[in-house]
């Protein structure tokens, strides 16, 4: 494959952002050259040029995926533990305070593990047959969103996963390195998965919310991007509802109508 | 010496000597032939001279019939008739002998039947050459005597005609012992013939027997040494391609397994790369926030300093507004001992207005009037005095608290020393951690880098590799077709079979793979309705 010309990485970097707000420094040049040179193996494409007119040409199929190359997945089940001891506290005092419609936003859910480790967690704190709970779960990558519906992962996945949760909310078959663990349809029947651009606001929900997980996304947006996105969490979460965020993500000059509870934790006001 | 010849060689050799076997058992059987007809020439020959001498015996008795027909008639033109006829016979005789001799003499050098007939046969033709002339002298005789002229030679012609009969006789009886002589040959020629033709079958059986065996033989011996060592190369070319196909299916699955890890590494990293920027980003806001603080604590320093100064003025300010209370303080005493003395004063004028009488009364009211004026100088300068004094007390506490606000100020300024520095070492600390995150973060992104490539590597050489195991599985399959013209359909089957075994055995692709190739396979589809319909009702509930 020919390697990347720096005219091909700006016009790549510039759809990229202009379509999904993900802002590509002159850094991630190497990132763009293999993500998307996979994208082009996969297409039969050699040359970077050439791609970018066969982008043009089919615009609207291509475009998700070379969203779906560029974007990046990370995630594991209960990342960040503390983040779901805290919903589950602030979940057990809103139903003593009469609340029995929970509505949480996975925003990019990635391959799944938020969503399901949010479900477990509420459904472990709110086991009560009155609670009505749904959880939307969203991500731009449709590959991983595939993932998402199939709710199946490796042994290593699952690891994090305390043993009786996973008992108790998943089923396994194969034995050793092959066991593929599949979450139960208690489960995944809470979640519902949509794609959806995060740099396209507004969204087609409603609202209100009562908690938003927005992790580790808007490390990979710019600011303008971040305050557009950050605006229209407020507008769906319902006041006293909770923004969780990445630990290196800081809400410092763009929080207007949150208040600080603790470190990538955020209530609005 | 056989394993070096070349399969052409082989072949050609083996199908040599296969023509030569067929040549062999071809001309043995051309020659048998070649005897079978001679003999049958030579049986036939014989025959014909059987039949020669038997038709010559016949002519010697005609001979002797047309002679006795000779003798009883005197017919002139009968005699003529039958002497042309004798002639004829004559020649005919002659010509049947000479052929036999002819044919009996290229026979009498092998054959001692032959020899003994030709010499018989001579024999009878030296014979008939005396008795031909008996009946030439009989014939003109008679054509002589015609009529009756004949009774004059009839004794003449008895005595020939008993002669020639004699002669005729023995020469029957020779000729009869020629026929049965060559009748003789020909029982043996035909004895021969059969002798050979048995011979020649015997000969071609056993030839064609060692010829089938020899045949089956080579066969054997040449589809064995082409089978043998093809076997070998089937056998090898089978584990071969097992060892090709099980070990590019690991190859692949593990590159596959790489890849996979390769990625997941790069998305990991990648995240970091980008929580590294935007901690940078933070680390550089505080950086920037601690050295305005810094300035800012700098300016407060300042303004402590001046407020000291500015106190400390304001203490000697107050002091003097203190001493110029006390200068106040003492003139009011002034005023109030003015005050004393004009109210005594005024008392002495109101006594002196007494004593004047009437005359005094005007007088009187005015000392009432400055005696009233004086307490009230008296009662303002006592007010004023208290006040003074106030103002004194008031003003050493001014005194007092300004040289605390100095001591405050001092102590503030003193503190924003302390918390300039302390600023100062968090701005240069936070300048220095921008600096280390921002190393950090090239490493980081050269890392980044160098997994992607990785990534994508791992990705190349896994498509690489699926391409290895389908050209392995392509060599199964033409061993396969080698086995089938080499050992049968049947057996090419089994051992495809086989293979199939060894390499699933030797496949670590699992369900997860599976899987994500299924995932794979969905994302081809890349029209995101296709994977999740966007609108519908579920999403009406948030």
């Amino acid at each position: 494959m020919t390697p990347i010309k720096k005219r091909s990485f700006e016009r790549i970097r510039d759809i990229v952002y202009e379509t999904s707000g993900i802002a590509l420094t002159s850094r991630k040049e190497a990132l763009v050259s293999a993500r998307v040179g996979k994208r082009m193996r996969a297409l039969g494409i050699d040359d970077f040029e050439e791609y970018l007119r066969y982008l043009e040409d089919h615009h609207d199929e291509e475009i998700v995926g070379l969203l779906d190359a560029v974007s990046t997945n990370v995630t594991s089940f209960f990342r960040e533990p503390h983040h779901f001891d805290f919903i589950a506290d602030e979940m057990n005092a809103w139903y003593e305070s009469g609340q029995r419609r929970f509505r949480l936003w996975s925003a990019a859910c990635s391959t799944g593990e938020e969503p399901l480790s949010l479900a477990m967690v509420v459904k472990e704190a709110l086991p009560q047959p009155d609670v009505d709970l749904r959880i939307l779960a969203t991500d731009i990558c449709t590959e991983t969103l595939a993932h998402c519906e199939l709710a199946r992962y490796e042994d290593r996945k699952v690891a994090p996963i305390p043993a009786d949760l996973r008992s108790r909310w998943f089923t396994s078959t194969g034995r050793g390195d092959e066991r593929v663990w599949t979450a139960k349809p208690a489960l995944t029947d809470l979640i519902v998965y949509r794609r959806m651009n995060l740099s396209e606001p507004p969204f087609p929900m409603r609202g209100p919310l009562d908690a938003v997980f927005c992790r580790n996304v808007m490390i990979y947006f710019d600011d303008a991007v971040r305050v557009r996105l950050l605006a229209e969490i407020g507008r769906l979460l319902k006041p006293g509802g909770l923004l969780f965020v990445g630990h290196a993500e800081s809400l410092a000059g763009m929080i207007s109508g949150f208040k600080y509870v603790r470190p990538s934790v955020y209530r609005k006001a | 010496m056989l394993r070096s010849w070349s399969l052409a060689a082989k072949l050609a050799v083996g199908f040599g000597i296969l023509a030569l076997i067929v040549v062999i058992v071809g001309g043995a059987a051309f020659i048998d032939m070649g005897r079978m007809q001679s003999l049958a020439e030579e049986q036939s020959g014989d025959t014909d001279v059987a039949d020669n001498v038997m038709e010559a015996k016949f002519e010697v008795l005609a001979q002797r019939l047309l002679l006795m027909e000779v003798i009883q008639t005197s017919d002139a033109d009968e005699i003529e008739r039958l002497g042309a006829e004798i002639e004829e016979s004559f020649t005919r005789f002659g010509e049947l002998m000479s052929d036999s001799i002819e044919y009996l003499k290229v026979d009498a050098e092998r054959d001692e039947t032959a020899k003994k007939a030709l010499t018989l046969v001579e024999d009878a033709l030296a014979q008939h050459e005396e008795f031909e002339p008996m009946i030439s002298r009989a014939v003109a005789l008679a054509r002589a005597n015609t009529g009756d002229k004949r009774a004059a030679v009839a004794a003449e012609l008895a005595a020939i005609d008993a002669e020639a009969d004699a002669r005729g006789v023995k020469i029957t009886a020779d000729m009869q012992e020629i026929e049965n002589n060559t009748d003789a040959m020909v029982e043996v020629a035909a004895q021969e013939s059969r002798a050979t033709a048995e011979r020649g079958r015997m000969q071609s059986i056993i030839l064609l027997v060692a010829g089938v065996f020899a045949s089956i033989l080579l066969a054997w011996f040449i589809t064995r040494s082409v089978t043998r060592p093809i076997n070998r190369v089937i056998e090898g070319l089978t584990a071969g391609a097992e060892q090709v196909s099980s070990a590019s299916s690991q190859v692949a699955s593990a590159s596959q397994q790489l890849a996979e890890g390769a990625s997941e590494q790069a998305a990991s990293l990648e995240e970091t790369s980008s929580s590294l920027e935007e901690m940078s980003g933070m680390t550089r806001q505080n950086a920037d926030n601690s050295r305005q603080a810094d300035a800012m604590a700098r300016e407060a320093q300042a303004a402590a300093g001046k407020g000291a100064a500015s106190v400390a003025e304001m203490g000697a300010a107050i002091n003097a507004i203190k001493e110029s209370s006390d200068a106040t303080a003492k003139i009011i005493k002034t005023i109030d001992e003015i005050a004393f003395q004009t109210n005594l004063l005024a008392l002495n004028a109101a006594v002196e207005a007494a004593r004047a009488g009437d005359a005094g009364k005007g007088f009187a009211v005015v000392a009432e009037e400055v005696r009233a004026l004086a307490q009230r100088s008296a009662e303002a300068a006592k007010t004023t005095a208290a006040l003074i004094e106030q103002s004194q007390e008031r003003a050493d506490r001014g005194v007092a608290v300004s040289a605390d606000v100095h001591a405050a100020l001092d102590q503030i300024a003193s503190s924003v020393d302390k918390v300039t520095q302390l600023v100062g070492e968090i701005a240069a600390a936070s300048e220095e951690q921008a600096q280390g995150i921002d190393q950090v973060n090239t490493a980081v992104a050269q890392m980044d880098r160098v997994t992607q490539a990785n990534a994508a590597n791992a990705e190349e050489s896994a498509s690489a590799s699926e391409e290895l195991s389908a050209q392995a599985r392509e060599l199964t399959d033409m061993v396969s077709v080698l086995i089938a013209t080499v050992r049968g359909e049947r057996a090419a089957v089994a051992q495809t079979r086989a293979v199939a075994t060894t390499t699933s055995g030797a496949r670590v692709s699992s369900q997860v793979h599976r899987m994500t190739d299924a995932v794979r396979a969905r994302a081809k589809v890349t029209d995101p309705e296709k994977v999740i319909p966007l609108d519908d009702e579920d999403l009406a509930d948030f």
